[in-house]
């Protein structure tokens, strides 16, 4: 099977074919599901740079695990849930690699061009990324799942390992939380 | 979709993540991996067979010594002696050589420095500790080194000539490498001292 016929099987297809040693079928997975992966280690790392070192880990031990998968959930949050928990872990190590100086250089974002509008939205997008960077894990994790990698909320809670319910009410908690920053940073912003 | 919803979807739209090249280099890897199992089955099958020898040195404590010496592990086992002498703490503390240990009283706290001949390998390391047992990555004076706290364990290592060596330490451990001299620093409750007296009293390991 060629690689463009490969874009026509569903994710469980692949995967099953991944688990007979189909480099290509394991490929298409990555492919189809590496930007959102890439967003959630962002925001659960903080760091866009670290994101792909993060990613190909995690995927790298999604190869291991393949046989490990049980149909309970999707193929995806089964995979993204590997990379939020290497996420995780990274920032953990990193935290505690306390006499090291190499801070994380933070969530990195495109410029689009040089209009006002776009400068507008630039920096829109660093405030909420500022504001995300200092919120507690939990609620960082649930928004980055939620509205970064736009995962629904089932997905969400396979991914981070809760229940729905939870989902429901660390996403409205840490909603307001970064509502209250934003609004925190605005005031100050213009008093200064 | 409300209005932050919509500014949070927007930032993932500018998120600036790189893909380029990232299923290429996970194939790539993972086509190594072959060679990774057989090492790690290898490692597995001397760390089964050590545990069954370290079993039959408790089981008869004459042949202890003697198979002990064998595996080389009278020059590297650290147990707790309260017959041994301490030392003051000193000002410029000398790491001790490959084989050598010291006990050092840090304020009635008794710490415990040992040095062998080894290197780190952290995914076998992680492999020989349970779940019980946590592992953090740290850096003792610009040297990779490691910090394992929680329950009892197992520790794993290779020594500069191959051997596999296991040994099982109560307490939490910082371990760090420098040029194949393996240091190990127990008596700390948390990382933060053990590391400021690795880093701060021995100023002979933060020199490359």
């Amino acid at each position: 099977m060629s690689s463009a016929d490969l874009t026509d099987c569903d994710d469980v297809a692949l995967l099953t074919r991944a688990r007979k040693n189909d480099r290509l079928a394991f490929g298409e997975l990555i492919k189809r599901h590496q930007i959102s992966a890439l967003r959630v280690a962002s925001v659960i790392s903080g760091s866009t740079e670290e994101a792909k070192d993060i990613v190909q880990d995690a995927f790298v031990n999604v190869h291991r695990k393949l046989g490990s998968y049980r149909g309970t959930g999707s193929v995806r949050s089964w995979m993204l849930r590997v990379v939020a928990n290497h996420a995780k872990n990274h920032v953990r190590s990193r935290i505690r690699r306390i006499r090291r100086e190499d801070r994380h250089a933070g969530l990195l974002l495109h410029v689009e061009d040089d209009t006002e509008q776009a400068a507008v939205r630039n920096m829109e997008n660093l405030a909420v990324a500022a504001a995300l960077e200092r919120m507690k894990p939990d609620d960082r994790e649930v928004l980055g799942c939620r509205f970064v990698a736009e995962l629904s909320e089932a997905e969400t809670a396979e991914v981070l390992d809760v229940a729905i319910g939870t989902v429901k009410s660390r996403t409205s908690r840490a909603l307001a939380k970064l509502q209250s920053e934003l609004e925190r940073v605005s005031v100050k912003g213009e008093r200064t | 979709m409300n209005n932050l919803e919509a500014r949070l979807a927007d930032l993932a739209g500018a998120l600036n993540v790189d893909s380029v090249g990232l299923v290429d280099s996970i194939v790539v890897r993972i086509d190594q991996l072959p060679v990774e199992r057989r090492a790690r089955r290898r490692l597995q099958m001397v760390a089964a067979f050590l545990l069954i020898v370290a079993t039959a040195i408790a089981l008869h404590p004459d042949s202890r010594r003697v198979v002990a010496r064998w595996f080389g592990l009278d020059l590297v086992r650290i147990e707790r002696d309260a017959d041994l002498e301490l030392s003051p703490a000193p000002e410029t503390f000398v790491l001790p050589g490959p084989g050598e240990s010291e006990v050092i009283d840090l304020d009635g706290r008794q710490v415990l420095m040992s040095a062998i001949a080894g290197r780190i390998d952290g995914p076998v390391l992680q492999k020989t500790l349970g779940s019980s047992t946590s592992i953090v990555e740290v850096e003792v004076g610009g040297h990779m080194g490691l910090w394992i706290s929680g329950a009892p364990h197992e520790l794993l290592y290779e020594s500069s000539d191959g051997v596999v060596t296991v040994e099982r330490i109560a307490g939490n451990t910082l371990l760090w490498e420098v040029d194949g001299v393996l240091y190990r620093l127990e008596g700390f409750d948390n990382l933060e001292d053990a590391l400021n007296f690795a880093g701060t009293r021995m100023p002979t390991a933060v020199s490359d």
